[in-house]
């Protein structure tokens, strides 16, 4: 499956400064894993490259507005382990070049003309800022529930990874509702596993991308498996493990056995997440037609490396 | 159409055996535990179950599920207006029949407990309880017990109700029926799935009224052939206060119910608002109770009662206005004190009548 090339410069005017500048750092690096996605529940579907090449530009520069707007947000200094825009540039920038994406991707769209997919698509922005604005508002919220963390995630990631099931759909005319309802049980549990998978890289956890530790505590927030490692926690010994500096320090007040009994836990909980999603992925299958049920086999193998972090 | 796999089965609305694996009939020997969504359309259209052996569950004490599913705590909403109303009534020489006295306490207690009971099922039938991971019992959500045992229940404590208020009913056959009519309607509609009153506006005045002016005036009215408006206004403090509790847990489910179209107070106010609009309902339950003390001659107890309540209420108030996200996870905490504030509330008027009453009542 080759990668699709999201940004080309001619498709933004050259007259805005450093506007290009800004987008060539933006998607340079990126994994693109959400246009991968696109593509392997197109191809099933048997969409032209053209349609395909639209969804996942679409999804694209949604991700990347709302990386722009979060890091200015969270006042993150580097992305991807480079400068964030905000930094590198100005803030101001970083707002509108994500407003400008946002605004680029309605443009498309509409030129394409498929209204319940402008929609849709609206809405999933609407849900992902809604995400954001729930997320910023829980700094420092440290007695926050998983369940709790869970609904502003699937706002936040889970809309994203919906839209990427859905939106193939919906350009080839498929609306049945059921189908759609199973699409988003699978989009919000894909969201999920991604979303703890990356937590768990917080606390240095199968961390094969060497992303900085303890990030999110350090910005006053209690990721899922924070949630979970201090759960029953006395308050004196919390306290001490949210304020926290290293790894080392964080472990060492949290126990280190306790650390590993409760990541073992938290895998076998999500664990049983995979095998959730395995179920409604076989679901599907009622729903698909002749070649289409090749989708399966590309939907089947999503959540293990996504949740793991195996190549 | 029915998919198994594994642990997992997923059916929809219309498929056979949804209805089955739902009430929790399907099977002696396995519990079918619905799986939470987090999509408001999916939780009401399918449903998908883990299918558990009833081995592997592990069910609490009997007691202590007993507890869970009845929900005692929450009484206080009917037994603090009943027991002030008659304190107050026979501080003021009310003619009581012990005879309808206990079958009125005994019937709406039962009654409270029926509709704890049964609206556990239905928010489960209607999927709420798998978009709220917080609310009812989690009983069924647990695999403690099937949904049908839960109906079975409830519909027993309600006969039970019925039966125990039927001396009380025959007693007045004037406005008494009437009212037991509207109380039951009224309960009901709050948990019947096509009704739902409580998701369509109605909630607090339905709540108001049964845990106010309707049973304290009700129940003196039905047990002693006594009316007056000091009986209602006593009501009115008692509904404020419990309208105060279901205002902060609408304010809990916020996000859930505007996503749901539940047409709650705190819903149609906006998180911001109906923070805000607790300090009125506060200001409106203490006024009630000075209100009542000074119109019926208690000032002293009532004042004691007045400022206990205040003293209960107006940390909940702040601590409301100190929450930032309506996910905060002080919103649980402020609701346990808001009850908690109820029961403060309902015991000082109670301690200041039965303080009172031997200088007010000779031969009380």
């Amino acid at each position: 499956m080759k990668k699709i090339k999201i940004y080309d410069s001619r498709d933004f005017p050259a007259y805005l400064p450093k506007l290009n500048g800004l987008y060539d750092d933006l998607f340079a690096d990126g994994k693109g894993f959400r246009s991968l996605l696109i593509q392997k529940v197109s191809g099933p579907l048997g969409l032209e490259d053209q349609i395909v090449h639209l969804l996942a530009q679409t999804i694209e520069f949604i991700h990347n507005a709302s990386l722009l707007h979060d890091d200015l947000v969270d006042r993150s200094q580097l992305r991807r382990g480079k400068p964030a825009a905000w930094a590198k540039y100005t803030p101001e920038y970083a707002v509108l070049a994500g407003d400008y994406l946002l605004a680029r991707v309605m443009a498309n769209l509409s030129r394409h003309g498929n209204v319940r997919l402008i929609q849709y698509t609206a809405e999933v922005i609407s849900d992902l800022l809604e995400g954001e604005w729930i997320q910023d508002s829980l700094v420092r919220d440290w007695n926050i529930t998983l369940e709790q963390l869970d609904r502003v995630h699937n706002l936040k990631t889970g809309s994203l990874f919906k839209w990427c099931l859905r939106a193939p759909f919906l350009a080839k005319g498929r609306y049945e509702k059921e189908l759609h309802d199973l699409l988003e049980e699978m989009g919000t549990l894909l969201g999920l596993l991604f979303q703890r998978s990356d937590d768990l890289l917080d606390f240095d956890v199968r961390n094969r991308e060497g992303k900085a530790v303890l990030g999110d505590l350090k910005s006053g927030y209690l990721n899922s498996f924070g949630v979970f490692l201090s759960r029953d926690m006395a308050p004196d010994v919390k306290e001490r493990f949210l304020r926290s500096q290293s790894l080392g320090e964080l472990k060492s007040i949290a126990g280190e056995a306790r650390f590993d009994d409760r990541l073992a836990e938290f895998d076998r909980f999500n664990s049983g997440k995979i095998e959730l999603y395995l179920h409604l992925a076989e679901r599907l299958a009622g729903f698909l037609d002749g070649g289409e049920k090749a989708l399966i086999g590309e939907l089947r193998p999503l959540p293990k490396p996504l949740y793991w972090r195996a190549t | 159409m029915t998919t198994s796999s594994g642990r997992y089965k997923t059916l929809a609305r219309l498929d056979p055996g949804f209805n089955a694996h739902l009430d929790g009939t399907f099977s002696d020997t396995h519990r079918a535990i619905p799986v939470r969504s987090m999509n408001v359309d999916t939780a009401r259209e399918e449903v998908t179950f883990e299918i558990v052996p009833v081995g592997e569950v592990r069910r609490p004490p009997l007691a202590l599920l007993a507890w869970t599913l009845t929900r005692p705590q929450s009484l206080s909403f009917s037994l603090g207006p009943m027991l002030v109303s008659f304190l107050y009534g026979w501080s003021r020489q009310a003619q009581f029949r012990a005879d309808l006295v206990a079958s009125a306490f005994v019937a709406v207690l039962l009654f409270h407990v029926g509709v704890n009971v049964l609206d556990d099922y239905f928010d489960h039938r209607k999927g709420r309880d798998r978009l709220n991971p917080r609310g009812g019992s989690r009983a069924i959500q647990n695999g403690w017990v099937r949904a049908i045992a839960l109906l079975r229940a409830g519909l027993w404590l309600v006969g039970l109700a019925i039966l125990a208020g039927l001396p009380v009913v025959l007693a007045s056959p004037s406005l008494t029926p009437l009212a037991a009519l509207f109380a039951l309607g009224c309960g009901l509609g709050l948990v019947s799935p096509s009704a739902r009153l409580k998701y369509r506006g109605f909630g607090e005045a339905v709540t108001f009224l049964l845990a106010g002016p309707l049973l304290t005036s009700g129940f003196v009215w039905a047990t002693s052939g006594s009316a007056g408006w000091d009986y209602v206004a006593l009501g009115c403090a008692f509904g404020f206060t419990s309208v105060t509790y279901y205002h902060l847990k609408n304010i809990e489910n916020i996000m859930l119910d505007s996503q749901a179209n539940s047409r709650t107070l705190a819903a149609r106010l906006g998180f911001d608002n109906a923070k805000r609009s607790v300090w009125a309902l506060i200001a409106l339950s203490a006024l009630s109770i000075a209100a009542f003390g000074w119109t019926s001659g208690r000032v002293l107890s009532f004042a004691v009662a007045f400022v206990a309540h205040v003293v209960a209420m107006v940390p909940v108030a702040r601590g409301l206005g100190r929450a930032a996200s309506p996910l905060s996870s002080d919103l649980e905490k402020l609701r346990r004190r808001g009850l908690r504030a109820h029961w403060a509330t309902s015991a000082a008027l109670a301690l200041c009548l039965l303080v009172e009453a031997p200088r007010l009542a000779p031969g009380f």
